[in-house]
C-alpha cells in the first residue's frame, strides 16, 4: 500500500502509514473542493478571479456558505454526523479558524477520499478525522449528504 | 573587468535584506574598499546572512577577504553568474513554497506564504523562472505572474482551469515576451 511521503505526513498530525492509502499520482488539475464536486479538470474557490466556481452557485459572504451552497446545487443537503448511512453519499467540509481548508467525499466503502491540496495526490482515508487536526486540515465544520446516485468501484 | 558583478557582505550588519544597489553607490564602494582592479562594476548586490540571499552569496563564494572596516568581499563574478543567483535563490523559494503549500487548497493561504511573496518581490527577474516551474511542476503561480506583468492573458472560459491556463501563459509569454516556452 502506497502512503503519501514521510514529508507530506509531517504536514498532518492524524494520518498515519495504516490509515490512509495514496489512490492517485500528484497533479494540479483540480483541488479537493472540485474533487469533492465531482470533476477533476477544474479548481473551485469562491470569488478567486483564477479559480473556477459554477455558474448560478450564489458566493455567500462567507467561503463556509459558499461550499454549503456549491453542494447543495448537486443535491446535497446539511446533514448530522459521517457515519455511512445506506443509500446516502456524503461530503466533508473542513476548517479552521481561518476559514474552509478543505473538502472530503465518503466512498461506497465507508472509507473517505481527499484530494490533498492544489498539487499533491488523491489518498483514501478510514475516518473523516484522519486528515484533519493541526497542522492538518482542522476539523469538520459541516457534513453533508444526498443520495447515492452514481455507481461507484 | 567589463560585466563585472561583485558580491559584498557586511558583517557588522546583518539584519539588512541582500539588495541590488545603484552603479553609483556600486562605484563608491569600490573606492571604499580599495579595488583599483575594478573598474566598471555593473552591479554590487550587497548581501548579509538573510537566509536566501545569504545561502546564495556562500554557494558563490570565491574568495572571503576584509576589504574595509565594514566590508567583505564574497565573490566575484561575470554577468551570467548573476542570472545563476538569481535561478539559484528562485529555486530555493520555489521548492521550499511547493513543499509548505502543495497540500493547501484555500488560495489566500498559498500566496501569503513567505517564500511566494520573495518571489514576487523578484519582479520580472522571476518571470522565466516562474514559468519554466509552472511547465515543470504545476502549482498556484498565476496570481505572481498577474502580479508581476500586470497581464491577464488567460481567457474567461479557461478561468480555474489549470491546463487552460498554462497554455494561456504560455502563449503570452511567447508573443509578448519572446520566451522559448
Amino acid at each position: 500500500m502506497v502512503t503519501l511521503s514521510a514529508e507530506r505526513m509531517r504536514a498532518h498530525v492524524n494520518l498515519t502509514e495504516h490509515n490512509h492509502r495514496v489512490t492517485s499520482d500528484e497533479c494540479d488539475e483540480y483541488n479537493c473542493i472540485a474533487w469533492a464536486f465531482g470533476i477533476n479538470d477544474a479548481q473551485l474557490w469562491p470569488g478567486i478571479i483564477d479559480m473556477d466556481w459554477p455558474e448560478g452557485v450564489p458566493i455567500a459572504e462567507s467561503e463556509l456558505e459558499s461550499f454549503i451552497a456549491l453542494y447543495a446545487s448537486i443535491g446535497y443537503e446539511q446533514s448530522e454526523g459521517s457515519d455511512l448511512e445506506d443509500g446516502y453519499e456524503k461530503v466533508a467540509i473542513y476548517g479552521d479558524g481561518e476559514g474552509p481548508t478543505h473538502a472530503a467525499l465518503q466512498l461506497a466503502s465507508g472509507d473517505w477520499s481527499s484530494k490533498m491540496g492544489m498539487e499533491w495526490e488523491d489518498i483514501a482515508h478510514d475516518t473523516p478525522e484522519a486528515v484533519g487536526g493541526r497542522p492538518g486540515y482542522g476539523r469538520v465544520l459541516q457534513v453533508m449528504r444526498r443520495p447515492r446516485v452514481a455507481q461507484e468501484a | 573587468m567589463d560585466n563585472t558583478v561583485v558580491v559584498y557582505e557586511r558583517p557588522h550588519n546583518r539584519n539588512i535584506r541582500g539588495v541590488y544597489i545603484s552603479r553609483k553607490f556600486a562605484l563608491s564602494i569600490a573606492q571604499e574598499v580599495n579595488t583599483p582592479n575594478i573598474t566598471n562594476i555593473d552591479t554590487v548586490i550587497e548581501a548579509n546572512f538573510a537566509p536566501n540571499v545569504s545561502t546564495t552569496a556562500r554557494e558563490y563564494r570565491t574568495e572571503t577577504r576584509t576589504v574595509g572596516s565594514d566590508w567583505n568581499q564574497v565573490a566575484v563574478y561575470g554577468r551570467d553568474s548573476l542570472a545563476a543567483v538569481t535561478r539559484t535563490r528562485f529555486q530555493e523559494l520555489a521548492a521550499r513554497w511547493h513543499a509548505d503549500t502543495g497540500g493547501i487548497s484555500a488560495p489566500s493561504r498559498i500566496v501569503s506564504h513567505d517564500a511566494y511573496l520573495q518571489i514576487i518581490s523578484m519582479g520580472l527577474d522571476a518571470l522565466p523562472l516562474i514559468l519554466e516551474d509552472l511547465r515543470k511542476n504545476g502549482g498556484y503561480w498565476y496570481p505572481a505572474l498577474r502580479v508581476i506583468t500586470g497581464a491577464w492573458p488567460v481567457p474567461a472560459e479557461a478561468r480555474g482551469k489549470p491546463r487552460l491556463m498554462k497554455e494561456a501563459w504560455f502563449l503570452w509569454a511567447r508573443e509578448e515576451r519572446g520566451y522559448d516556452i
